[in-house]
């Protein structure tokens, strides 16, 4: 993550837009199948160029040699304890793997259901 | 999924490495806020023509906001333990490590105290962003949805936002956007903080 400024604002604005557009029924009603579709290929150019904003950071390769090992073990042990800690409070709170509550996946069941 | 999404982060650093010109990659920022305004404006319409947008964020609730908290306990205590193996104390490991992959401010914060804390802030952070785009498919499928939201600590709440929704379910994005938000504030408050224990 490289700034923070207005762009949460946006992104919020954003994600509000689509879910409004998204509930309205004549949206609802038909299938989409390329919505799926076009979320996964910008996704993967979104992660592509994250790629080449930090491959192209002469910062990053030649800090690489020096601290890079230093660098990795934070990170890894980082990564590690946030999902250890998060797992424990996941479990403290009841939700299940995907991150329902028992009254959530309830709901997600009959809706399955009543597609069928 | 998970095949395309490490190919594209390791692909992109290839090429941004060896073949990408500084001054087309100087415009990487733009092309990342207008991706990213397109993913999220069809994730909402995704989570819109689910219908259960309130029914989700009502059942997150308040719990919503202990995530981020477990998030910056777990990175900074276990930081703290990583400094066993090198050669940092433990306080300049957490504080490297609380920039919860907001790898251009960590560094800054840090600057006034040494070049090299400042370094491997950086680089952590930087390392922290890549390796959370690499773990979240699988940690999504092998551990749960919501410890993906964990990774990417502030840039959950953005550029790897998409990777944890596209990785997990519309219903996290509450959840990421909640904890990367919380966690982007937290950043310049406890970086200083700990560098003041």
């Amino acid at each position: 993550m490289q700034y923070m400024d207005f762009s949460l604002l946006l992104y919020i604005g954003m994600l509000a837009m689509g879910v409004l557009v998204g509930s309205r029924k004549s949206v609802r009603s038909r299938e989409l199948p390329w919505l799926g579709r076009v979320q996964f290929v910008a996704l993967i150019a979104l992660i592509a160029v994250l790629g080449v904003e930090i491959g192209a950071d002469d910062k990053v390769i030649s800090s690489l040699g020096e601290i890079g090992l230093s660098a990795l073990i934070i990170t890894v042990f980082a990564l590690a304890g946030s999902i250890l800690c998060v797992s424990l409070v996941r479990r403290l709170l009841k939700l299940d793997r995907e991150g329902r509550t028992a009254a959530q996946k309830r709901t997600d069941c009959e809706q399955e259901e009543g597609k069928l | 999924m998970t095949k395309w999404i490490i190919g594209a982060v390791v692909g992109g650093i290839l090429a941004g490495y060896f073949f990408v010109p500084e001054a087309l990659a100087a415009h990487c920022g733009t092309f990342i806020t207008v991706g990213l305004c397109l993913i999220l404006f069809l994730v909402g319409v995704d989570m819109g023509r689910q219908g259960n947008v309130w029914r989700d964020i009502r059942a997150a609730g308040f719990k919503v906001l202990l995530i981020p908290v477990a998030v910056a306990v777990g990175t900074i205590g276990f930081a703290a333990v990583s400094s066993l193996f090198l050669p940092l104390t433990a306080q300049e490991a957490m504080a490297a490590s609380a920039g919860f992959g907001w790898y251009s401010l960590a560094p800054m914060l840090l600057s006034s105290y040494s070049a090299t804390l400042s370094a491997v802030a950086f680089l952590s952070n930087v390392m922290r962003e890549v390796g959370s785009i690499l773990l979240i498919p699988i940690v999504a499928q092998r551990l749960g949805f919501i410890e993906c939201v964990a990774l990417p600590g502030a840039a959950a709440m953005d550029t790897v936002l998409p990777v944890v929704v596209g990785s997990t379910h519309e219903r996290i994005t509450i959840y990421s956007f909640v904890s990367g938000v919380i966690l982007s504030f937290a950043v310049p408050v406890l970086v200083p903080l700990i560098m003041q224990l």
